[in-house]
């Protein structure tokens, strides 16, 4: 798999690793390139989704019908989707796994998303669903694979929040 | 004008014994509940808008089973995106029937936007679901649904409905039973679910 060689290659190879073959998502400029590939492989079934909300429920559907499923977004898109998340998500105990990029700190350009990344922790913690911040791409690979395991066991939402530095290409 | 009681009964009785169904929350699901439980139903209790979003992850991931979303005016209004990446993804074994009484009615009859200008079924065309019919009388809907139940999908059935309040039935309020039960109607080993 010819990838960038930042967290794009470790979230692709984390899911795959982690056996979830049902990805939703909506498109992020930071995540394009693992999306471009999962999109391409045939190994996923891989569904664009309009809006977060609804890719939730796309992903609940396919947890139903037997898949294991992540959702990968932006952060803002957790905004667009609390009320699936906490309604059927989390009240129906559907493990989602759901990556996000984190938008709104360090190295933020765009002052529309400052107030709802800087938020996003604590709304998380206030619906307690576990939230896991890796600092290097290693061990972003870890988390995918332990977060999938947490959400199965929980039967739980679960999310990894993607920070910027994670996407700068390592210097060979 | 059609009444959502004969429509539901008419669904029920056409069925397969293996199509899986999707419920909104709300009159609806009373009714279906009244008419047919059976556990290859699954009944929402919340999510406005998502019956069309989970049926589709759904029929994607069992090509094999007929899945039909029972859905509302009010619902997909919240949820328009919902017939794009129908369109987009195509699945052949789906089939999403909204009753339209243009009216929140569930949330207190105000009316929707079905009551005034939109047309749903004109919608879902333009979304792409080629197969998308307004039905406004029972033999309407015979025909609509007999030519979705024979003919690959995804379709779309608009049927014009009145405003009536339903049975005081409802879904149970456990909420894992709800999932479990229909999950294990789709599959009695399903590797989602601990063993029994």
């Amino acid at each position: 798999m010819h990838m960038e060689q930042d967290a794009n290659i470790f979230i692709y190879n984390g899911l795959k690793d982690a056996g979830i073959r049902f990805i939703v998502s909506v498109p992020d400029t930071l995540i394009s390139p693992v999306l471009n590939a999962i999109d391409k492989d045939p190994n996923f079934i891989h569904i664009i989704a309009t809006r977060e909300e609804e890719g939730v429920g796309i992903a609940i559907g396919a947890y139903f019908g037997g898949y294991k499923v992540a959702i990968l977004m932006q952060n803002t898109g957790l905004g667009n989707s609390l009320n699936a998340i906490a309604s059927q998500g989390i009240s129906y105990k559907i493990p989602l796994l759901m990556l996000m990029t984190l938008r709104g700190h360090l190295e933020e350009y765009n002052p529309a998303d400052v107030a709802f990344g800087q938020a996003t922790p604590q709304i998380l913690s206030a619906l307690r669903i576990p939230c896991y911040i890796p600092n290097t791409n290693e061990e972003l690979y870890r988390t995918i694979i332990g977060a999938a395991k947490l959400a199965e066991t929980s039967q739980e939402p679960v999310v990894i929040l993607l920070q910027k530095h994670l996407f700068r290409k390592i210097e060979r | 004008m059609l009444r959502r009681i004969e429509v539901l009964k008419a669904l029920c009785n056409k069925i397969g014994d293996k199509d899986l169904i999707i419920c909104m929350f709300g009159h609806a699901a009373n009714d279906l509940l009244y008419l047919k439980d059976r556990p290859e139903n699954f009944y929402m209790r919340g999510g406005m808008g998502l019956a069309s979003s989970i049926g589709l992850g759904l029929a994607l991931t069992v090509p094999n089973r007929r899945v039909i979303v029972i859905d509302g005016d009010g619902s997909i209004l919240m949820n328009l995106g919902s017939f794009a990446t129908i369109a987009r993804y195509a699945p052949k074994n789906l089939i999403h029937i909204i009753l339209d009484n243009e009216s929140h009615y569930t949330a207190g009859d105000l009316p929707t936007a079905t009551a005034s200008k939109t047309d749903l079924a004109a919608v879902a065309r333009g979304a792409g679901i080629e197969n998308s019919l307004l039905v406004k009388d029972i033999s309407e809907f015979d025909k609509a649904l007999d030519k979705a139940l024979s003919e690959n999908g995804p379709h779309v059935i608009v049927a014009k409905v009145a405003r009536e309040s339903a049975m005081k039935w409802a879904p149970p309020k456990r909420l894992v039973y709800l999932k479990e039960r229909f999950m294990r109607a789709i599959n009695p080993d399903h590797p989602n679910l601990p063993k029994l």
